[in-house]
């Protein structure tokens, strides 16, 4: 299988898989999956994204001949199974897994690695085998991912570095420290990580959502501000719920890195949604306002190992649905030369 | 970092996402019948399934959602000679690789599936087929040893080969950044 890469005008080809005998059909999923009629194999297969198309995997054989493939936004595969005169379907499972991060920002000196916990959920009904954690397919230069099981109560590392492992179905989790180190600079808002197993032979991946299995990631020449933020809700869901058009939270913060002057800002990703926001530093022991909120914060001297506290409010002039992937408030602390330095998110919704 | 609760707080909100199926099973199930070899295949966003059905000459639209399943013949009353390849863009234009015919075609959707276009010129056994979001049209010209792009900008009527090295390519797909996957059978 081969592809015929866009960047540089088509001039570069690079080969995909393995193991194809006349194959003659080619599609491809959102996630950038590859799937392939091999036809003198008898079967479909596909070849995974995650880990440079690498891992051939076979959906379904018995077919006869078959020519070609086409996926749709459900992962479901249409075949044409040639010399059986047939049209087919292989149908999507119903496995399902999700992921998440904690902290979602972190900006650290070169040299130094940057660690954050993830969690993996098997919200299917079948366990799921070779979970792993890995770096999307084109990731930014020198940069490398190692992950370790971790117990979620002490978060002490168990099990082996870098080494898969099995996760239970109806709801099980597995909890991970992930350590990235670069080689050289490395600017990567959103981020995007791969969080796959197994399930039998079939390749199932966490989707993407921004905010929530993403990680901001900077790595620099000199020490910069590192600032460790978690927001919390009234509910403590992660959500809030906004009520009378309403609502507010709070956001705990920890300058691991660099002293810096830092103005913490909010935004909504990118999404229009009906909201405002302002905020303001707060009292940690009373959760006042220490000045009139507004639309950003600023702090001088933002010094290592200090934990400044803040309030955010919001107002929404419009239905917000509960929709945690896309309905977001971020809440991002940014330096004097406004590269980020920390942040975390909430969902919002006036359901 | 001992903060498992905020970790758990956000564990919750995972819990809430609807999440969509990544998983495939081997659920294999037939779709309809009285197909003759059919060689290429595409679907929409809609789900509905299309299918280059050789043997037959022709070119069908099978509805999986129907009960039982529904299948129309496009273009009824144009003479393909040998469709084996078969895309669809994201206004249902159906495009087609006639091999024995040398010639790439597309159905267009306005008008109900009717009318239909010659695109570029120059293949010899033009086999798969797939279209990008801007409309261009790539090509795995098969015994050309070719992989092309029919530009839709001025009509369809540059073509272009892209990449090389190839040795028998049957089939061809694009990715949202322009990116073609090739199956090359002779290799």
């Amino acid at each position: 299988m081969k592809e015929i890469l866009a960047a540089g005008g088509y001039v570069t080809v690079n080969t995909l898989g393995s193991g194809f005998n006349t194959p003659n059909g080619v599609a491809i999923d959102g996630n950038d999956n590859v799937f392939v009629a091999d036809t003198y194999n008898n079967s479909v297969k596909e070849i995974i994204a995650a880990g440079g198309y690498t891992t051939v995997n076979t959906l379904a054989d018995g077919f006869f001949l078959p020519t070609a493939v086409a996926v749709d936004g459900n992962g479901d595969v249409f075949v044409a199974d040639t010399f059986n005169n047939a049209v087919k379907e292989i149908q999507a499972g119903q496995a399902a897994l999700a992921a998440s991060v904690l902290p979602d920002s972190r900006s650290v000196q070169l040299g130094k690695p940057a660690t954050i916990f993830a969690t993996m959920i098997n919200s299917g009904t079948s366990n799921l085998s070779g979970c792993q954690v890995s770096l999307p397919a084109l990731p930014p230069s020198g940069l490398t991912l190692n992950y370790q099981t971790t117990n979620p109560t002490t978060n002490a590392v168990t099990g082996t570095p870098n080494t898969p492992v099995t996760i239970i179905g109806n709801n099980g989790s597995q909890s991970f420290v992930l350590g990235f180190t670069g080689t050289q600079a490395v600017t990567a808002p959103g981020l995007p990580l791969n969080f796959n197993c197994m399930s039998g032979n079939v390749f199932v991946e966490a989707p993407v959502f921004s905010g929530v299995d993403t990680v901001d990631l900077f790595m620099s020449a000199t020490p910069v501000a590192d600032v460790i933020a978690l927001a919390a809700t009234a509910t403590n869901d992660g959500t809030v719920h906004i009520s009378g058009g309403s609502g507010s939270f709070a956001v705990a913060s920890d300058n691991i890195g660099a002293p810096a002057v830092i103005t913490a800002t909010i935004d909504y990703n990118g999404a229009a949604l009906p909201v405002s926001a302002t905020t303001c530093q707060s009292n940690p022991m009373t959760g006042g306002c220490l000045a009139s909120p507004a639309s950003t914060v600023s702090i001088g001297n933002f010094a290592t190992g200090t934990t400044p506290t803040f309030a955010v409010y919001l107002t929404a002039t419009g239905a917000i649905p509960f929709h945690p992937a896309n309905s977001r408030v971020y809440f991002r602390f940014f330096d004097s030369t406004g590269t980020e330095r920390g942040a975390t998110s909430v969902a919002i919704t006036t359901d | 970092m001992k903060r498992t609760a905020g970790l758990f707080g956000t564990l919750t909100l995972i819990g809430g996402l609807a999440l969509s199926p990544a998983a495939r099973a081997q659920t294999v199930v037939t779709l309809g019948s009285g197909f003759s070899y059919p060689q290429g295949i595409a679907v929409d966003g809609k789900g509905n399934v299309f299918a280059a059905d050789g043997g037959n000459g022709a070119v069908k639209e099978i509805m999986p959602a129907h009960n039982p399943v529904s299948i129309t013949t496009l273009a009824g009353a144009f003479a393909f000679t040998l469709p084996q390849g078969i895309a669809v863009d994201g206004n249902g234009n159906v495009f087609v690789g006639d091999t024995q015919g040398q010639a790439v075609y597309e159905i267009l959707a306005a008008g109900g599936y009717a009318t239909v276009k010659t695109l570029g010129s120059g293949f010899s056994y033009p086999y798969g087929v797939a279209v990008d979001g801007s409309g261009d049209v790539f090509v795995a010209d098969t015994l050309n040893s070719a992989v092309k792009e029919i530009i839709a900008a001025g009509g369809y009527t540059v073509v272009n080969t892209i990449g090389s090295g190839f040795s028998y390519p049957t089939g061809v797909a694009v990715d949202g950044r322009g990116n073609v996957f090739v199956a090359d059978a002779g290799k």
